[in-house]
This record gives structure tokens, sequence and C-alpha cells, in this order.
């Protein structure tokens, strides 16, 4: 496995912060990237006609499958999180972009476009919104913006989160809600609303 | 946009925090002295802690996010099947659309490739598709994208290869060209013509919608998709997920609401989308409205709603001038259209996509579309509800005339020598119906938003419209004429109805030499006159009639008929029996050669058959004939139509004159309700229907209602008829005969001698009313105690019954017992006896309650006469006969308990006479009139108790 132990390789390498070791990071993410992609198309041909995207399961399972726990140093699991959630939200990015690009390059009238498309069309631009807001909490509030972003794309849980960023789970719930609280006022009403409560 | 400036981010995070644990009283005063001015700082934390409670947000809607992922995620394929994917053109919710190409024989072809996603019942769908691919390999037609082939890729996904077609949906077509009311109907009808090759070789699409039906740059119509809808179509067991209902939901907007409820889908569901989708191309907007509205909400709306006017629709989507002059394009043919496309019931709707692009090429041609019939009838139904019914039944006359005006175009076509003839013939039927249709919604209190129009007003209306000329075509105007002209004479409007089939007669003369429709004026002409009691003229035309039509090669049997029973009637009336009853009797010889359902007329006939029957005295036949007509009339024109009452009547007359005054009270009684029902009050039948009510009422001794009755029709023939027509002479003698029983004797002998004039006038000298006339004028002299005046009245009145009634006819028999009472007056009781003998020998054996009164003189006669035995026998007869047939305060049963006490009496039987008188007293002091002052009188001279 090839790919596996490349993975493990980066995480040997990383430091003790990931906001300290970008390098580890920027490594990690395009090797995580491939893996969900190839996991999450499988997950949605498993589902079939229940179409939903369980990112949780697909983190974890990417960390199964790209990761020797054994050969990996401890704490690696807090940097592969970080960068799983941060390939996932890349791989919904993406997703947005080429839906956009499409939409706008496309002039695509011919057969079959329906409500559906629209309705994709919505999705997109929301993660793209998304995307752009946790990009600016970042610049200002890194932290939060973090453990928003585990949240949202990772799907991890506060005491997860706090153990994989190694502060106390109320740092954690306190993070959070000044996020959410950015967020929502980042985002506006509207926007907010289009995005799903919390599990 | 510039961002603001934000204050530190760690102290913000910081102080944020602490007052989310803070309750909200104390929150405010600590944010205060936290912040220490800062106001930056200050009006930061308030926006952050504003927002800090709602929903919490996590991640993207998982399902949405699949979708997306999907859309993207997956890496396009570089093939399927033999086909090289080239783009991507789009997605929907059954699948991804891919432009592939596929090289094969050095020609290169380029497909729109439909790749089923995941999830769907793989293995079904091919199965359908191996079912259906023959079906969908016939539909060639230029404006159908073919679908090439189907099979499934590596991974099990089913795919079907279409015709690639670059085009845009027709909605974006129209909305980018702009294009023109006339331009959109143009390519309606292609879009029509293009579903109606797809139901012919019974594919039914199941989904149209603008992204189906898409314009070429060459400005050419193709649909797409056609019967993939179907082998996509999963089976209801395994339909009950939310995809699916996601799925249906997709198209619900273009869906029929059988569609919609799940129930089968036919060519008629593809009828209803395309009229959503016209709809939606010419108004603007969706006829369900604009807003965006939920799945159930659109369910609902489909399902339950009336979907609204085009033109009003048109008019709220454009505002200002634009909306106005759209509105206007738009009502009338196209709202009856698009109505009648988009009928929530699938069997109202057109009957194929070609009727509905029919009648948008009638419309674009500027003639009558055929979606303004059933609005018509379905407005003839509301007319029915909301008017006097007798309003309605004069649209619904003008609808079964027009019917008929199709009818006989249609059988006009078939004969292939007159070709030419016929199809004028249709066109002007065409044009007539066109013209009714105009003038019944110009009616339509929908439509005029005011009052309803009586029937007059409709009839006004449409010779307004005849003499402002809008018709042109002679032809056209004489039919019209006719038609209005049979509507004013079901209205009872005789005078109008007659100036109108003059001036349509006399265009046919000129126009029409020789032919039916000829015939058919003559005819028309002809029933009003009769009515009208010009007779003479009504027979000469009738005569001519029948020339003409025996003398043509193919004369339609059921015009003949026609013709011959309107001449019979007239026969009939002037007492020429055995004439009408020839004609009668080769009309039905000639109805039954006809193919079709001749029952309506051949009850007509019958009826009139056994109407000449009950003239001649014979009941027996007369009720047979009647009854069997009455069946025939019920079944087919249900039990509310006024031509029942008519046979009803004269069914009750024959049950009155044989004697069964109640079961004749009770017909007449209902065909009275059936007329006046379907008439209203004040109509020629109605007066008949009462007059016959009227006369049972008088034979049954209640006079003063039937006198009260009696008024009221002469009070209507007079209004209908005119002063000197013959019925209301009639309703003057019966209600003088009435009056003359309740000893009003003045005012009886006056209405006779104006009815005596009217009749010499009218119906000659020597005719059989003349003589009725006298009879009845003699009975009152009699009543009056005026029996010389009487006799003679009586002898003339015989001796022109003689002349025209059968030897045996019951009038004749009332006659010869009047005569007799008068003799007895006279104090001739030997001529008397006679006369009572021969009236009795008329009647037969029948125990008919008039026998009873010539028995009781005869008996008292014979009693006087002191033949015991028989005049007792005769007077228990008479008095059993009367107890049988008559009412308890009938004079003559009366007086006959009375005679019958009297011989009892005189047998010395006085216990059995005193009972039998007793029973006579309590009505004998009630009864009013000089029928009762006689008995009472007669009954203190005898000194009975």
């Amino acid at each position: 496995m090839r790919l596996r132990e490349q993975v493990t390789a980066v995480l040997a390498q990383a430091g003790e912060s990931i906001e300290e070791d970008r390098r580890v990071l920027d490594r990690l993410v395009p090797l995580v990237y491939d893996e969900l992609r190839r996991l999450a198309h499988r997950q949605l041909a498993r589902e079939g006609h229940r179409l939903t995207l369980d990112t949780t399961a697909l983190v974890h399972e990417a960390w199964l499958k790209l990761v020797d726990g054994h050969q990996a140093p401890v704490g690696s699991r807090a940097y592969f999180f970080g960068a799983a959630a941060r390939a996932m939200r890349q791989v919904l990015v993406d997703a947005a972009r080429r839906r956009r690009r499409h939409k706008r390059g496309g002039g695509i009238t011919a057969t079959t476009l329906e409500e559906e498309s629209a309705r994709i069309d919505a999705t997109a631009d929301e993660v793209l919104a998304l995307d752009l807001a946790l990009e600016r909490l970042a610049a200002a509030h890194p932290r939060p913006a973090r453990v928003m972003e585990l949240r949202c794309f990772a799907g991890l849980g506060v005491d997860e989160t706090a153990e994989l960023l190694g502060v106390a789970t109320r740092t954690v719930n306190r993070d959070l809600a000044f996020a959410q609280a950015w967020l929502r006022s980042e985002l506006g009403a509207s926007n907010g609303a289009t995005l799903a409560p919390g599990p | 946009m510039t961002m603001p400036p934000e204050p530190d981010p760690t102290r913000l995070e910081e102080l944020f925090a602490t007052a989310l644990e803070l309750d909200h009283d104390r929150r405010a005063g600590w944010l205060e002295s936290a912040c220490a001015g800062d106001q930056l700082l200050r009006q930061r934390l308030d926006q952050l802690l504003a927002a800090s409670s709602g929903e919490e947000l996590s991640a993207i809607d998982p399902t949405r996010a699949a979708r997306l992922i999907e859309s993207n995620l997956q890496p396009e394929p570089e093939e399927i099947g033999s086909y090289r994917i080239i783009d991507r053109l789009g997605e929907g919710g059954m699948g991804t659309v891919y432009l592939a190409e596929r090289v094969e024989g050095g020609f290169e072809q380029r497909v729109a490739l439909k790749l089923i996603k995941r999830g769907m019942d793989s293995d079904a769908i091919l199965a359908r598709f191996q079912q259906e691919r023959q079906i969908l390999a016939r539909l060639e037609h230029p404006a159908i994208a073919r679908l090439l082939e189907g099979g499934s890729t590596t991974d099990g996904r089913p795919y079907f290869a279409m015709e690639y077609v670059e085009g845009v949906p027709i909605t974006v077509h129209a909305s980018e060209r702009r294009l023109s009311v006339e331009a959109i109907l143009e390519l309606a009808v292609e879009v029509c013509d293009a579903v109606q090759h797809a139901h012919r070789n019974l594919v039914v699409h199941r989904d149209l919608k603008p992204s189906n039906v898409l314009v070429t740059s060459a400005g050419r119509v193709k649909l797409v998709d056609f019967g993939i809808a179907k082998l996509l179509a999963r089976d209801e067991a395994e339909g009950s997920d939310a995809t699916v209902l996601g799925a249906r939901a997709l198209t619900l907007d273009y869906a029929s609401p059988e569609q919609v409820k799940g129930e089968v889908v036919t060519t008629a569901s593809d009828v209803y989308s395309l009229g959503v989708l016209l709809f939606e191309l010419l108004a603007g907007c969706s006829p369900y409205g604009a807003e965006p509205s939920s799945v159930e909400q659109k369910i609902r709306r489909i399902e339950e709603g009336d979907v609204p006017r085009l033109s009003a629709a048109a008019r709220r989507a454009h505002p200002g001038e634009h909306g106005r002059a759209l509105a206007r394009r738009l009502a009338g043919d196209l709202d009856a259209v698009l109505a009648k496309a988009l009928a929530r019931d699938p069997a109202r709707r057109y009957a194929s996509a070609e009727a509905l692009a029919e009648d948008l090429g009638r419309h674009r041609r500027s003639e009558p579309v055929r979606a303004r019939a059933p609005a018509r009838w379905y407005r003839a139904e509301r007319f029915l509800r909301r008017h006097r019914l007798g309003v309605a039944l004069a649209a619904a006359a003008i609808l079964a005339l027009v019917a008929g005006l199709a009818g006989t175009a249609w059988q006009a076509r078939v004969a292939a020598r007159e070709r030419d003839r016929a199809e004028s013939h249709a066109a002007r039927a065409e044009a007539v119906q066109d013209f009714l249709t105009t003038l019944l919604q110009s009616v339509d209190p929908y439509r005029t938003g005011g009052a309803p129009w009586t029937a007059e007003e409709l009839l006004d209306r449409g010779v307004e419209r005849i003499d402002a000329g809008a018709l042109g075509n002679p032809l056209v105007a004489a039919e019209l004429l006719g038609v209005m002209g049979g509507v004013g004479r079901s209205l009872g409007q005789l005078e109008r109805s007659e100036t109108l089939w003059r001036r349509s007669l006399a265009l046919r003369r000129e126009q029409l030499p020789g032919s039916p429709e000829l015939a058919e004026g003559l005819r028309g002409l002809a029933a009003v006159l009769y009515i009208r009691g010009s007779h003479d003229e009504a027979e000469a035309l009738l005569l001519e009639a029948l020339e003409l039509e025996r003398g043509r090669p193919r004369t339609e049997p059921r015009a003949l008929a026609r013709t011959l029973e309107q001449l019979g009637v007239l026969l009939h009336e002037r007492s020429q029996h055995a004439a009408a009853r020839a004609h009668y009797q080769e009309a039905l010889g000639l109805l039954r050669t006809v193919a079709g359902d001749t029952r309506a007329e051949t009850a007509g006939l019958l009826a009139n058959l056994g109407g000449l029957h009950q003239a001649a005295g014979e009941l027996e036949a007369a009720e047979t004939l009647q009854r069997e007509a009455l069946e025939l009339e019920l079944a087919v024109l249900g039990p509310a139509h006024p031509g029942l009452a008519v046979t009803m009547g004269n069914l009750a007359a024959t049950l009155r004159q044989r004697g069964d005054w109640e079961g004749a009270e009770r017909l007449h009684r209902e065909a009275l309700a059936i007329s006046r029902a379907a008439l209203g009050d004040e109509h020629p039948e109605v007066a008949t229907k009462l007059s016959n009510l009227a006369a049972v009422l008088r034979s049954r001794g209640a006079h003063e209602e039937a006198a009260a009755v009696f008024r009221e029709v002469l009070a209507l023939d007079r209004k209908l008829l005119g002063e000197r027509h013959a019925y209301v002479a009639f309703s003057l003698d019966n209600l003088a005969g009435s009056l003359a029983e309740l000893g009003e004797l003045d005012e009886a002998l006056a209405s006779f001698a104006l009815a005596h004039e009217i009749l010499r006038e009218s119906r000659g000298e020597r005719s059989v009313e003349v003589a009725s006339n006298r009879v009845s004028t003699a009975v009152a002299l009699a009543l009056a105690g005026r029996p010389a005046e009487a006799e003679p009245l009586l002898v003339t009145g015989l001796e022109l019954y003689g002349e025209t009634l059968a030897p045996n006819h019951p009038r004749r028999a009332r006659a010869i017992a009047a005569l007799g009472a008068v003799l007895v007056d006279l104090g001739r009781d030997g001529e008397a006896e006679a006369h009572f003998r021969d009236a009795l020998e008329l009647r037969g054996q029948a125990r008919h309650p008039e026998t009873v009164a010539p028995m009781v003189g005869l008996g008292r006669l014979l009693l006087r006469g002191r033949a015991l035995d028989e005049a007792l026998a005769l007077l228990e007869s008479a008095a059993d006969i009367a107890r049988e047939t008559l009412p308890g305060e009938h004079v003559d049963r009366v007086g006959a308990e009375l005679a019958l006490a009297s011989a009892l009496r005189a047998r010395g039987d006085h216990a059995r006479g005193a009972g039998a008188s007793q029973a006579a007293h309590a009505a004998l002091s009630r009864g009013i009139g000089p029928r009762w002052q006689r008995l009472r009188a007669e009954l203190a001279a005898t000194g009975g108790s």
C-alpha cells in the first residue's frame, strides 16, 4: 500500500500542533482528498437512491484505510482528522466550483435539465458561501474556525475535537459557540438558514 | 463593500464567552464596564450575541451534499457502451445526460446519452426496455428525437442513447424570440402532431415539459425522452419511498391530475401536459400560478384546482396595456381550447393531441372551435340550474336543433352525388352552430355579469343579430330563422314564431326550391299555424311539402313521416278520422324502414293514433296505444320532459272517459306538474293541462275548483292565443258549464253565447265543437229551470253529433241523457223514458259514473209508473255504480241514494229506506247549485225526513 505508507510517513513528521506545521497538512490533504473522493463515491453507490453523504463515516473510513495505526505516532489522529476535514471541505468546494463553472460556462440547455439541477446549484452556492466565511473566520479566529471545520466537514463531536486539538471540551464549546455566532452574523439570516441543523 | 474593522480577536472571543455565560439582565451592565467605551468592540459583541441563538450550524444538508458530490465526485465515464463521452450536458432526477459519439462505418453519430443514476431498479428498467424497444423504434417522426439504443454499463447502470438535439426548451425559445401568439400556436400544432404520431404508435410520453420539448436553432420542434418515463416508472409496490415521491415531484408542474393521483395514465394525460405547456407559453405563467409552492400544495392544486381562464391569467401576468391586449387576443376561443385541454376529467379533454391541434388550426383559420361545443352544453346545464326550467328548455331546444342540424349534415355527407350540397349544408350547420353559441354565451349570466336573460330576450337578441345581417349567407339566415321560429313555438310565442317561419320560408322558397329544406320550412310554418288555428293555410303548406317530398327520389323517410303526421293531426282535428289514421299508419310504416332510433317519433304517432281511437269512443284501444306511447316516451325522453306530459294528459282524458276519474285526476295533476316545471306557467301546453284537470274536477263534482281553474285557463288562452281562438271558446264553454252547475246562470249563458260565436267562425256552423256548445248551453238552461229553451238546442246538438261523431260516442250518450232529463221536466215521460233507455244502451254494460244520472232518471220514471221491481233493481244498480265510481258528496251519488230510498219506501222497506236517505242527508245540506236545490226540493216534496 504505497498510499498508506506515504500518509503514515507524513504523519510521522508532524510536530506538536497543526497550526505550527502547515507543511504537513499541505502534504497530507491531497493524499486524503483522493481517497475521500473515492470513498464518497463508493458510499453513494452503496447508498443507492437514498442519497446522503455521511462525512463522519467517510473520514473514519479514510483513517482506517490510509493510516497504519501501529506505525503512526501518537497524536497523528489529530493531524489526520484535521487534514481529512480540510480535504472533505475541499471535495465539496471543488464540486461546488465545478458546478458553478459548468453553469456559467455551459449555456447548456439541451436535454433534460430539471429542477434537480437548480437544487444542486443552490447547494453549491451554500457550500461556497460557507467556505468563504470559514476562511475569513480563520484569518482572525483560527481555532474557532478549525473547530467548526472539523464539525462541519468531518462531523467530529466535542469530545473528539477536544482530544484532537488537545484543549478542554469547554474551550471547544466556547469556540463552537463563537464560530457559530460569527458565521451566522456573517452569512446573514437567509444564508444561515440554508445550513442544516447539527446532529 | 468594505469589511468593518475587527476588534482584537482574542479579547472578542473571551468577552463573548463570558457574556454568553451571564444572565440576560446582568449582561448589559457587565458589557458596559467590560468594553470600557470601546464602541467597536461593544458593537461587534452585541452583533455576535444577537446571532448566538438559533439553530446549530453543523454541516451542509447531507442529502443535498450527496447530490452535489455525486454530480461532480465520480469521474466522468470516458465510454459508455460503444459511445465515447464528449461532454456532460446536464443531470436530472433520473440520471446524467452526456453528449457522446459513436463511430460506425466511418460515420460519426452524435447522441444524447442518458445514464440512469444508481438506485433505480436497473434490471426492471432494462426488462421494460426490451419490451418497449420495438414500439419505441417505430417512432419515426421529424419532431421526435429517436431512441437509438439502450443498454447497461459495466457496473450495471442502464443507459439510453437518443438522437442528439441542439435546442432550447420551448419556453425559453418563446421568451427569447418574443414569439407572437400566432407563432406559438404554430409551434404548438407541430408539438401536437408529434405527440399524436407517438400516440398512434401506442406510446405515451408521460413527462411532457419544456425541457422535453425543444426547439432547434432552425425553429423546428423536437421532442425528446419519448417513452422514457414509462421505462423508468417504478412499480407501485416499490414506489413508496421519499425519493420516488421526490422524483415524481420534479415534473409535477406539468403532470395531469390522474398522474398525480397515481391513476391510469393515458394519451389524455399527455393532452393535459400539452395544455399546461401551451397555457404557460400563451399566458406567460403556469396555470397553477407563479409562486413556488410545496409538493403537497401542488398536488392538491392539480387534483382539485380549477384551472383559471387563460385570458384572465395572462392579464394578471402582464401589467398594463400589453396585458389587456394579450387577454383580449386570448379570450374566447383559446380560453375554451385551454379549458378543454386542461379538464380535470380526462373524458372531458380533447380525445387526442390531434383534436387539440385541429382546434388550434380552426382558431387560426378563424373557424369556430370545437372546444366551445361542450362548453355550450356545460353552460346549458348551468342555465338549467339557474333559470326557470322553461327558459332553460328554450336553450336546450336550440341545442337540440343544432344537434339535429349536425346530424342531417352528416347524413347528407354520405350521399356522394350530393356532395357539394352536403358540404354547403355542413358549412351552414357550422355557421348556425357558431351563431347560436355566441348567442347563448351572450345570455349566460356568468358572462353578462348581470341579471339572467329571459328566453324572450334570448329570442329578441337572436332576431336582432339576424336582422343586423351578421350572417351574410341567406341560407344560413333561413336556417337560423327556422331555428328561432322553432324556439319561439316552444316558448309559446306563436305570433313571433309565425313571423320568423314566414321569413325563413320565403328565403327557402327563393334559395332552395324543391329542396328538403323547403319542405322543412313548410312544415315549420304549418306547425305554428296549426296551433294558431289557421288550419286551412297549414293544410295547404303540408300538402305542398308532401307533394315535394313524394316527388323527390331520395326523400328521407323521417322527414316524410313528419309531414304525414302533421297532416294526420290536422285531419284528426277536422274529425276526418279515417284519413288521419291512414296518415299516421303510413308514417309508422316509414319509421320502421329507418335504421336509427325512432322511438320518440313512433311514440308520438302511437299517441296520436290513440287519440283517434279516443275521439272515436274506442276507449280500450285508445288506452292501450297511449300507454304504449307513454312507455316509449318515458324511455326516450326521461320522466321530466314536457312531451311526456302531452301523452300523459291524453291518457288521462281516456281514463276520464272510461270513468276512472280518480286515475284521470292523478295523471292530469302529474302531467300538469311536468309541464309547469318544464315550460313555466304561461304556456299553451300548461293551459291544456289545466283545462284537462278542471274537466276531471267537474266530472267529480268539484265545480267551484273546476270553475276557478277554467278561469285560469281562459285567461291564459286569451293571452297566448288571442281573443278569438277556438281554444278560448272551449274554455268559455267549460267555464260556463261549471258556472251553470254553481247556479251562476247569467254569466254562464253569456259565456256560452260568446263561445258559440267564436266556434261558428273558427270551426264552422256544423262542427262538432258547435254541437258541444249547444248541448252544454241546453244543460245549463235545464238546470236553470228553462227546459223549453233547452230542448231545441239539444235537438240541434244531437243532429250535429250525428253528422260528426260515431253513433256510440260518449258525448252523444251524454246529450241523449240530458235530453231525457229535459223531457222529464217538460212532463213528456214516455219520450223521456225512451231517451234514458237509448243513452244507457249506448253505454253498454260499462259501469260508468255517467250512467248513474240516466239510470236514476229512468228509475224515477218507473217508480212513478209503479213499475216497482224494475225501478228498485235499476236504482239498486245505480247506487252501486255510484258508490263504486263517484265521490261520497257527488250530486249524482246522493241523488241515486235518495231515489233508492224512495223506491225502498215505496216497496214498504222503511228501515232500509231511512238508512239510505240518512247517508245522503249530510251531503245534501252542504251541496251548492241548482242540482242540489232540486234534490232538496224533491226530498221536501216526497216528505222524506
